[in-house]
């Protein structure tokens, strides 16, 4: 295979994707030359996927420089609970953090309902002698034979991982390294993750949670990507391998495994790293994205080419994670999302999800429940010949059988019905983009809609009539977008100090130094990547909030501004919140620094430029929902657009992996990077 | 079934208008806990928001307390009535707090705004929080053991309009602040409230604009009937019958109890009706249920175990009658003392009606809660400032067992939903120190299904010249199990003295004396409160339990060896 394709300008970038069933890849070259692949995923032996994967893109190993890992296998090992024995230190007195969790309940009146068990079972959560003050005094020091006796009744119970969390520990590690030096002096075989490395934050359940969750997959990844290692350095020594983190930065193996909880939220984070380097090709850098696939849909919020981070996360249902990740919100509306009508007799659209067995009803494999695909289908927007260019059939019989039963109850033809479960969950979607825009103060119409995964192309134009969107991005990799984000993302790595001190009661020397220490702390990590000084960029930033209140306003910091940070606070506050209170000295929770190694630049453009107006190569009556009406419209093919090439609605055009609807009113404007733009047909120019 | 007679608003656009309108409230919600001052509101979350329409009926809410929405419909209908709906303008904010008109405790204020459609009165946006105090001789306003008149228990806001067309009314803010203790802190709560109410009316606008007027009234409509159907089809499930239930509280914390709370609940077909006659009379001491608080205690038991997933708005309760005649705990006079009504004889009302309950849907109930929500106030002036400080806290305890699975642990009653205030935030804002914080081994009602473990903390006092407030129940009876399941553990409250010395200060004494658990008390610098919560009730036979769960329980101290023979 390799003497037919031979690579001719520099080898690939590989962006590799595992999710829980596929995996996906992404090669790029210098020259902006795309590969993409799909393969089935092979858990244990993830370089073995990669090797078919390449073959099917026609490449070996040795055409690629470098491995930018993504996987889902540390968010699978806290979902299906399968992760390591696992133990906990904790101060003594406060053995049932875990489970005390937070009181809130998920469901506000059902008796009958339970909370997920903890990580790690109570036996195994032993408290020792030690306390930090909240002032971050050593009130009692811990004393290290008193942890080191505790390793043989660790090792009677088969545990190989311990995390390290005592209250308070977030002033002061002090307590913490003792034990965990303790800890590996007694027994080199244990994986240990001390709280105050991890994630040295405020709120013990949080960071106990956070830490737990680092320990119970430690083992797991460990020797997931060790295998991955070891299989690489046999065949292609001077491959570089990052892995991606939920902060849509990538590090390196040795730093994922040592702290693996930075990678749970790897897999949607990636998306959006793909979604950013689309929207920098077409020049649009405040971005809406939208990934809807079979079960859910994530979003997330990009301004000024940056998308948002969070600290506020969760692996599972209340099993927080507090490290840096970006900020996607995940609702349960996807292509697989039910249609049932409920006791009161009101419709509902998911959140439950026929999955991909047995999938919409129209897919054949034994679903008899209507879904979203099942009305999209109904509503013609789906190719008749069926999906992945035809080698899935779909059945549109069945798909009207499923839904009739809904609408017969409801007295509406399959039609209104149809329409109306599109309408729903284009509501539920938009419901969460507003709460990612207009409550913090930010106008969806400043922002650019990028629409990918599966099913987001078939609602992009309807959501952003909803939200009064102006301009829509459909990128041409549209299924395998995270792929393609693993291929272009950076190295990111970040440092937290929390601080905790009034505004008034810290100088700006004080200051410069605390940022000073944590950018030092990510040059070296930085340096281990290899990247020159002069390739670095470094962000400085601060959480704070009037001191009464709870939660931080995250509070970006450009070059020499470290000194107006209260005022910077004061005006983010008021344009978040629609007030702030100027006599108040704000209080500083958190410093923060977060560096970035300066990816090599992509070649943009790699569509030849049309020679002539685009042919259809078919065309089907779609139902549009704005008017009520069959239109017909011309159905084109994704592969067979050129730079150039416009395209006015009512319009399909059909891509492997995706559907791109374009409603009447719309044109799409095909980009050099192979992007269609959607505006509407007034705006256009 | 033809569903589009029963409204103009199709069930397409139904669906539509009533996400975007439950999301409204979910809006507020967030403004409202990101921006306050008070961790009872920002951590604890001891709040609620909602949209009703122009009749003061509840259209929807977003996960708040569940108390608090039974009475705020109430509370907008009361104090609009005697404003007078003609005064009021676009941009006002009326703010009300008395349980006399349909309020909780004093401490929880509503802000009420009405929201105008070209100059016509169309609905209002509201919410409702628990202020740390209000005023009254004890901070936090609860003067458990003292209070004999709601004057007592803090200052009592009438309907008046805290902000006037989008002008705040400084003199009444003035006034309030006045009266209550922090008012610094109570101040940014006060605007954090505002905030929450703009946001709403905000996202209102836009889901107005979105979808018209008409359609949305008619949504308003659709959504009420729509909850009236849910709740008449669950009722009619149930078996027609008349289902007696007794229990009672310990005391009220100024007279000798127990005070007794019993219900008839009566089912016939789709109308169910719940009568509290039987019950004592009105309490001396701060232990009230007033009437609109009965309502919404009540509301939110039959709803847990009709139709708990159903929409929550006024249409739900629409059909249900409730008697509660008037002078007893759970209809007094007004001027009677209140604090503890919906937090503590609101968990007691749950338990009545899902003890008569239990009769008619066994595999629907769950043994007794932990029946009460332990409230334990601590205050004090911090050294470090200066500062007078009040810290708040609930302490959870266990539900109880099911039919097919074990009670919960450390979950607050079901008439909250708040959350903990995590311990490193109450040692950084307060003068204090935990000692412990863990679940109470044996606390759990023994049952094939056990009851969920009580809990405890020890909390040392920092500085000099504290003083405590707490208001508990189940000090002497049990929370107790369901079809041969026993009883979870007491509540029980204590101080360690600065020699070791443990004084029981609320619940049972060594000796088996019972001392009451309301009442307020001052504490030493280097003593520490101690809080023991109950257990929740357990559900089946004890000797059924699967000996595996047993052993599991027994490996990793949720029953001790001695715990254990309970289940032989």
């Amino acid at each position: 295979m390799k003497g037919e394709t031979k690579v001719p300008d520099g080898r690939f970038r590989l962006g590799v994707d595992v999710g829980g069933t596929f995996t996906d890849l992404m090669c790029t070259s210098p020259a902006g030359e795309v590969r993409i692949g799909k393969v089935p995923t092979r858990v244990e032996d993830p370089y073995g996927a990669i090797c078919e994967g390449l073959a099917l893109m026609g490449l070996t190993i040795a055409d690629v420089s470098v491995i930018a890992f993504g996987t889902t296998i540390a968010t699978n090992t806290v979902i299906e609970r399968n992760g390591a024995n696992t133990a906990l230190l904790c101060t003594d007195g406060f053995p049932d953090i875990l489970e005390h969790q937070r009181w809130h309940r998920r469901h506000l009146y059902d008796l009958q309902q339970t909370r997920p068990e903890p990580l790690v079972p109570r036996r195994l959560r032993i408290g020792v002698t030690e306390r930090i003050t909240a002032e971050g005094d050593v009130l009692q020091e811990l004393e290290p034979s008193e942890v080191a006796g505790l390793v043989g009744r660790l090792r009677e119970e088969g545990v190989d991982s311990v995390a390290v969390c005592f209250l308070n520990s977030y002033r002061n590690p002090h307590n913490e390294q003792r034990a965990g030096a303790a800890l590996r002096e007694a027994d080199g075989e244990l994986y240990v993750s001390l709280s105050s490395s991890i994630a040295p934050l405020i709120r013990e359940w949080e960071r106990t949670s956070t830490t737990v969750v680092n320990a119970y997959v430690q083992p797991v990844i460990d020797r997931h990507l060790g295998e991955l290692r070891r299989s690489l350095r046999a065949t292609a020594p001077d491959m570089g391998l990052h892995i991606m983190q939920s902060n849509g930065g990538v590090i390196s193996v040795e730093q994922a495994s040592s702290e693996p909880v930075k990678t749970v939220l790897s897999g949607p984070a990636a998306g959006v790293v793909g979604a950013v380097a689309v929207g920098d090709a077409v020049g649009e850098r405040d971005l809406i994205t939208l990934d809807m696939g079979g079960t859910s849909c994530d979003v997330a919020l990009v301004r000024d080419g940056s998308p948002q981070v969070s600290k506020e996360g969760e692996a599972d249902y209340n099993v927080p994670i507090t490290v840096p990740m970006l900020n996607v919100k995940t609702i349960g509306a996807g292509g697989g999302s039910l249609v049932w009508i409920d006791s009161g007799g009101a419709l509902k659209v998911g959140p439950g999800s026929a999955g991909a067995v047995p999938g919409p009803a129209c897919y054949g494999r034994g679903g008899t429940q209507a879904t979203v695909t099942d009305a999209q289908l109904v509503l013609g927007r789906l190719p008749r010949g069926g999906l992945l260019d035809g080698t899935m059939s779909l059945d549109p019989a069945a798909a009207e059988e499923a839904l009739r039963n809904v609408a017969d109850e409801l007295g509406l033809s399959v039609h209104e019905l149809a329409g109306g479960v599109v309408r729903i969950s284009n509501v539920l979607m938009a419901e969460a983009i507003r709460m990612l825009t207009v409550n913090r103060g930010l106008d969806p119409r400043d922002f650019t809609l990028l629409a990918f995964g599966g099913a987001g192309p078939l609602h992009a134009c309807e959501l952003a009539d909803e939200l009064q969107i102006p301009k829509v991005l459909i990128p041409v990799t549209a299924g395998v977008l995270s792929a393609a984000g693993l291929a272009s993302a950076g190295v990111k790595v970040d440092a937290v100090n929390a601080l905790n001190v009034s505004i008034d009661e810290i100088t700006l020397g004080e200051l410069e130094s605390e940022f000073n220490a944590l950018e030092n702390r990510c040059h070296e990590l930085l340096n281990e990547h290899g990247i020159p000084p002069d390739q670095r960029t470094i962000e400085r930033s601060a959480d704070l909030r009037y001191r009464p209140q709870s939660f931080e306003v995250t509070v970006p910091i450009t070059v020499g501004q470290t000194g107006r940070v209260a005022e910077l606070f004061t005006t983010l506050h008021h344009s978040l919140y629609s007030y702030s209170l100027p006599e108040e000295v704000p209080f500083l929770v958190n410093v923060e620094v977060t560096a970035r190694g300066h990816q090599q630049a992509q070649a943009a453009g790699r569509l030849e430029d049309a020679d002539r107006e685009p042919v259809p190569t078919g065309s089907r009556e779609i139902f549009v929902l704005a008017e009520e009406e069959w239109v017909e419209s011309p159905a084109y093919r994704r592969d067979e657009l050129r730079r150039g090439h416009r395209i006015a609605g009512p319009a399909v055009v059909d891509q492997l992996d995706s559907t791109v609807i374009i409603l009447p009113g719309f044109v799409g404007d095909v980009d050099g990077s192979g992007t269609i733009v959607l505006t509407r047909e007034a705006d256009a120019a | 079934m033809s569903l589009q007679n029963a409204s103009r608003v199709d069930p397409i656009t139904f669906e539509v208008v009533n996400n975007a309108l439950i999301a409204v409230c979910g809006h507020m919600a967030e403004s409202l806990r990101r921006t306050s001052y008070s961790p009872i509101i920002h951590d604890a979350a001891d709040f609620s928001c909602a949209l009703l329409d122009a009749d003061a009926n509840l259209i929807s809410e977003n996960i708040g307390c569940p108390i608090h929405l039974g009475t705020l419909p109430l509370s907008v209908r009361t104090a609009v009535e005697e404003y007078g709906p003609e005064r009021l303008r676009p941009a006002d904010i009326l703010g009300v707090n008395d349980p006399y008109r349909g309020g909780v405790h004093l401490n929880d204020l509503a802000f009420i705004a009405p929201y105008f459609v070209d100059g016509r009165l169309f609905c209002y946006v509201a919410n409702r929080a628990h202020w740390p105090d209000i005023g009254g001789y004890e901070s936090s306003g609860l003067a458990g053991g003292s209070a004999t008149e709601l004057m007592h228990e803090g200052v009592i806001v009438p309907p008046v309009r805290l902000r006037s067309e989008g002008v705040v009314n400084q003199d009444v803010v003035n006034i309030i602040m006045a009266n209550v203790r922090g008012p610094r802190e109570r101040r940014g709560d006060f605007f954090s409230q505002v905030a929450s109410v703009d946001t709403g009316l905000v996202r209102l606008e836009q889901v107005l604009q979105r979808h018209g007027v008409a359609t949305v009234e008619a949504s308003f409509k659709e959504a009420l009937s729509y909850a009236a159907r849910r709740m008449r089809r669950a009722i009619e499930e149930v078996p027609d019958g008349k289902y007696h239930f007794e229990d009672r509280m310990d005391d009220d914390g100024v007279a000798e109890g127990p005070i007794p709370v019993h219900v008839t609940v009566t089912v016939a077909g789709d109308r169910l009706k719940v009568d509290y006659t039987g019950t004592g009379r009105e309490a001396k001491g701060p232990l009230n249920s007033a009437y609109g608080m009965t309502l919404s205690s009540t509301y939110v038991i039959l709803k847990a175990l009709l139709d708990p997933f159903g929409p929550a708005n006024s249409g739900w309760y629409r059909d249900i009658e409730i008697v509660a005649p008037e002078g007893t705990l759970v209809n007094p006079r007004p001027g009677a003392p209140v604090f503890g009504g919906g937090v503590e004889v609101g968990p007691r009302i749950a338990d009545v009606v899902m003890g008569a309950m239990a009769q008619a849907i066994p595999e629907r109930v769950i043994g007794a809660l932990y029946g009460t929500i332990n409230s334990s106030f601590l205050s004090g002036v911090d050294p470090k400032t200066g500062d007078h400080y009040i810290y708040n806290d609930w302490i959870p305890g266990g539900w109880g067992g099911a039919i097919d699975h074990d009670g919960v642990s450390c979950m607050i009653e079901l008439c909250g939903n708040t959350d903990d205030i995590p311990i490193e935030i109450v040692e950084l804002k307060y003068p204090l120190r935990y000692h412990r914080s863990a679940l109470i081994p044996d606390s759990g009602g023994p049952g094939k299904f056990r009851g969920g473990l009580g809990t405890e903390r020890i909390i040392e006092i920092l500085s000099e010249g504290a003083r405590a407030s707490i208001q508990a129940d189940r000090t002497v009876t049990k929370p107790w199990g369901q079809f041969g399941g026993g009883g979870g553990a007491n509540t029980r409250y204590s101080v360690v003295r600065c020699n070791g010395d443990i004084d029981v200060v609320g619940g049972r004494r060594p000796d088996g004396t019972a001392v009451s658990a309301k009442r307020s008390f001052d504490l030493r610098k280097g003593e520490c409160l101690r809080i023991e919560a109950a257990g929740g009730g357990g559900y089946g036979e004890p000797r059924e339990r699967d000996r595996a769960r047993l052993e599991h329980d027994v490996q990793n101290g949720y029953v001790t060896d001695e715990g254990r023979r309970a289940y032989e």
